[in-house]
């Protein structure tokens, strides 16, 4: 986390909702995306990112790790993905695979493309979906480790912190999840 | 030559978490080796994929969130910490009435003998309500009663030991 948001924290730890409201348009759509991964169901992870940022402002009095924002963040949320997937499991699922790309999506949900243009934008979107497809498809540790870094943007001594694994479990899951989606997205490399 | 290893020096080489010496050391090997490239391509590839399979939360959502933090925020503004603490502070000194009624209405009044209850009670009122506090909490952990309905108790407790003090006096 930047020193800037740094003094986000400070002030939100005092109670200005501001600021807070700050930390969530900074670093929201990294921990929905996360979520969203994580849960693999729309629903839940909306649940799970409210239930997050809660248990984040009710924290916020007790956390003194300077410049360790994130990491307690996303620790936050890989615990409760942990808990929602533990209820969940009991429980029929709804699957991204059942879930169609774009469908039911709010316009500011929609996919950003590089460049302006339908085709480029509809690429984006494919590509999106097919990125979605093959995280689902990861093995579940694979997964947590590739949505930690790619989303959470930890590093990968953070991620085996988090996931309490030794750094070369991380590094390895990591390894075999950049070589999947190579070998399954190859078309839509640039 | 290519081997998982170097695989996973990319990763840490291309997150930023070698140290100098390392990364340069790693940039020699990156410079002969073909298929490290190319795997340090593939990292680069999942980032940008990544990129744009990235969602944003609704507006409603962060909405949504910012509106259960209204209570908290009251509390806040006066000047009191937030949530919990003032909290336990009503079921606190509500607990302590409700132990000096108790204790009140187990004890034989005799005029003159204040001096000499006057520290014992104090104790047994303060194990008491540390008591009810360690069972509030291991009962209900996280309770999250308003504040209004702890003062209720409060008032209601204090009442009633008025009127007991009434009747005995």
């Amino acid at each position: 986390m930047e020193d800037s948001d740094e003094g986000l924290v400070e002030r939100a730890r005092s109670g200005d909702t501001g600021a807070f409201k700050a930390m969530i348009e900074s670093h929201g759509p990294r921990l929905y995306s996360f979520l969203v991964g994580r849960l693999r169901s729309r629903e839940a992870a909306e649940d799970a990112y409210a239930e997050a940022w809660m248990r984040v402002w009710k924290g916020l009095p007790a956390y003194r790790s300077r410049g360790k924002f994130l990491p307690w963040l996303f620790t936050i949320a890989h615990r409760l993905s942990l808990d929602v997937l533990e209820r969940e499991s009991r429980r029929p699922t709804l699957s991204m695979d059942a879930m169609p790309a774009d469908e039911g999506l709010a316009p500011s949900e929609r996919f950003p493309s590089g460049e302006p243009g339908p085709e480029r934008e509809a690429m984006g979107r494919q590509a999106a979906a097919r990125v979605r497809l093959v995280l689902d498809a990861l093995p579940e540790e694979q997964r947590q480790v590739f949505l930690l870094r790619e989303f959470g943007g930890l590093t990968f001594a953070q991620i085996a912190d988090v996931m309490d694994c030794p750094l070369s479990t991380a590094l390895a899951r990591m390894r075999y999840a950049v070589l999947k989606l190579r070998e399954e997205l190859e078309e839509f490399h640039a | 030559m290519h081997s998982p290893e170097h695989e996973e020096r990319c990763l840490l080489y291309e997150a930023g978490e070698l140290g100098a010496a390392q990364a340069a050391a790693f940039e020699r090997v990156l410079a002969g080796c073909e298929d490290c490239r190319a795997f340090m391509a593939g990292i680069k590839e999942s980032h940008r994929l990544c990129g744009a399979a990235r969602l944003s939360p609704s507006l409603e959502l962060d909405e949504r969130v910012l509106a259960r933090l209204a209570p908290s925020e009251r509390d806040t503004r006066a000047g009191l910490p937030a949530g919990r603490p003032w909290r336990a502070m009503g079921m606190s000194l509500a607990f302590a009435g409700a132990a000096a009624l108790v204790l009140m209405s187990r004890w034989d009044f005799v005029p003159g003998e204040e001096l000499e209850w006057t520290g014992s009670i104090e104790t047994r009122i303060a194990a008491a309500q540390d008591e009810m506090e360690a069972v509030s909490e291991s009962v209900a952990p996280g309770y999250d009663a308003d504040i209004e309905g702890d003062i209720e108790t409060l008032e209601r407790s204090a009442d009633e030991l008025e009127d007991l003090w009434r009747e005995r006096g």
